[in-house]
């Protein structure tokens, strides 16, 4: 079978007919998601597949369950029914350190930051870099800060100056702090709960860009948004979900901004997409 | 003026109180001059050397307040508990005739219990460190009330003196301790990830959690080193004297706690320097020593110190930009 978003692989025809060539290598993926609060719905039997190395957009309306599926992902939460698969095997996500070790990172709505403290020392916060003298941890703050300012100069964002507190930085600055925070420590999975909520329209250009390049670093994206312009943006697919159901997948080169907007309020029905 | 030069110039006021410590460093230096033109015998070595041994007891607390300050906690009964030590090691070394360097070691463990009881009470009990130790506050001081009867004890016997009265080099031991605490504690404070949290946690609990630290052992171990360092000022200040008071460390809390605002420490935790607590407890020893050498009135002392609390509090905020800022 074709693939049609690769190339299929030469060898693969010629080897034999039981190596099949995935579509897409899927990093993430949550099976047959189901939470129930009890009696009522949160997510009803959703499938969501993260491709390795593609950004895909969560979109769906207040209450469609985007919180809840992200929770499930990363692991704060555990479904009712469901499995989870990361890089195509069964995991069971414990709890979100768990889940941070297994590479996925998730960076919240409130950010998470300590406000009086520097940007290295907020990027570093629990992972800190050590050296050891007789048994005694002593923190590199230089190598830190090295560190904390390439990781942002190589995704594109300019820190004039580096020793501020982050409550002094802009707010696209402190969103590109606190997305850092996840993308620093993972090469694999980063799920952004609305990375560009009540920013300004410069900021939000150098945080969707920031998105790109941590893309092209090789992280795989899955991120919240309320903003569809955004969405068509950075991303390579849209999820939609409605009132806890999956209403339907799309890359964006099959789609346009009304289908989708159609998807989100329900005037395209649940479609019968198979799990 | 042209706007430019007027621009430049607010920012090289703005670059010099950028310096951590300046806000205390400003009045304490005021007050030394001013009070070495009013008795030349106020920078004299003597009395200087007394200023540094006065200032000593008062940082020891100082030491551990800050910690406490920075991860967003208070410690209202650091002077009670320091009472207590005195009044524990009176017990220990009088009455029931234990020699001395066991009872500075049963003491100090006492002192590590007492700031645990705090410790309890905050994050187990999840009452507010206010309430907690102002009840604690009340609670030690009633102890050695009702321990003593107001009746000092002693005499203390010699060897533990030794350690009161001592010197090193022409130095009280106590100032020796000091010069290791301020270094020790600097360092912990800045480079280690105890200070690291500590810090982190006052700016933002939730956040520090997050990030995987356990902040209610953290919290816990912050009370216990200020009643350890309580009672290390006690033993101290205990062994200078033949006999511990009851009333030994009355308002030594207040003391501390504006000795860390004047040396910059936030109230609402995530700043401060041990340098800056040592700035703040020598203000508040050059203002009682030099009024005293200038023979002002001693009862104008408390006025002089609130008036300098509020310069600290206004040079802070030049510091950070947010006196000057319009709305």
């Amino acid at each position: 079978m074709h693939g049609t978003g690769r190339l299929t692989d030469a060898r693969s025809v010629f080897e034999g007919r039981n190596h099949v060539v995935a579509e897409t290598d899927i990093i993430l993926e949550g099976r047959n998601i189901t939470k129930m609060y009890g009696g009522v719905h949160a997510l009803r039997d959703v499938t969501f597949r993260l491709p390795r190395n593609e950004v895909v957009a969560l979109l769906g309306d207040n209450g469609a369950g985007k919180s809840t599926l992200v929770k499930i992902l990363s692991g704060a939460i555990s479904p009712t029914e469901g499995q989870i698969l990361v890089e195509g095997r069964q995991v069971e996500l414990a709890s979100t350190r768990h889940a941070k070790e297994l590479g996925i990172e998730t960076v919240y709505q409130d950010l998470a930051l300590v406000d009086c403290l520097s940007i290295e020392k907020n990027i570093y916060l629990g992972k800190e870099i050590v050296k050891r003298y007789l048994g005694l941890e002593v923190l590199q703050n230089r190598a830190m800060k090295k560190g904390a300012l390439k990781f942002l100069s190589d995704v594109g964002i300019t820190i004039v100056d580096p020793d501020r507190t982050v409550e002094k930085l802009s707010g696209g600055q402190r969103h590109a702090v606190a997305i850092s925070k996840g993308a620093f420590w993972t090469e694999k999975i980063l799920i952004l709960d609305e990375p560009t909520a009540a920013l300004g329209v410069k900021e939000t250009g150098r945080i969707l860009n920031m998105i790109l390049e941590l893309k092209k670093k090789g992280l795989s994206i899955i991120f919240i948004t309320h903003n569809m312009e955004h969405a068509f943006l950075v991303a390579d697919r849209f999820f939609v979900l409605r009132v806890g159901e999956k209403v339907g997948e799309r890359r964006k080169e099959e789609t346009n901004h009304e289908e989708i907007v159609k998807m989100i309020t329900g005037a395209i029905f649940m479609e019968n997409t198979r799990a | 003026m042209s706007v430019a030069t007027t621009a430049k110039q607010k920012g090289v006021i703005r670059r010099f109180f950028a310096i951590r410590e300046i806000g205390a460093l400003i009045p304490l230096v005021i007050i030394v001059v001013a009070a070495s033109f009013s008795n030349p015998a106020f920078i004299s070595l003597a009395n200087v050397l007394n200023m540094i041994r006065a200032t000593s007891y008062l940082f020891i607390v100082g030491v551990g307040m800050t910690f406490v300050l920075c991860g967003r906690g208070l410690d209202l009964s650091v002077g009670s508990q320091v009472g207590l030590s005195g009044i524990m090691l009176g017990i220990l070394m009088v009455t029931w005739q234990l020699p001395a360097w066991m009872s500075v070691i049963i003491a100090l463990l006492v002192g590590a219990l007492t700031g645990a009881v705090n410790g309890f009470l905050i994050t187990n009990l999840r009452i507010p460190p206010f309430i907690a130790t102002l009840a604690t506050f009340y609670s030690y001081r009633g102890i050695v009330m009702g321990i003593t009867k107001g009746v000092s004890i002693g005499p203390m016997p010699q060897a533990f003196k030794v350690l009161g009265q001592g010197t090193f080099l022409g130095i009280a031991y106590v100032i020796w301790f000091i010069i290791v605490l301020l270094l020790l504690a600097t360092f912990v404070l800045r480079k280690t990830k105890y200070g690291r949290y500590t810090l982190a946690m006052g700016g933002n609990v939730e956040s520090t959690r997050l990030a995987g630290v356990n902040t209610n052992r953290l919290t816990f171990s912050l009370y216990v080193v200020s009643g350890l360092l309580a009672c290390v000022t006690s033993v101290f200040f205990s062994s200078r004297f033949s006999s511990v008071q009851p009333s030994t460390g009355n308002g030594m809390e207040l003391q501390a706690i504006a000795a860390c605002i004047i040396g910059g420490v936030s109230l609402f935790g995530g700043s401060g320097s041990i340098l800056g607590t040592l700035i703040g407890c020598m203000f508040l020893t050059v203002v009682e020593n030099g009024m005293i050498m200038a023979h002002i009135s001693g009862y104008w002392q408390q006025a002089v110190v609130g008036l300098i609390i509020i310069i600290a509090i206004v040079i802070d905020l030049i510091r950070k930009g947010d006196l000057f800022k319009k709305e």
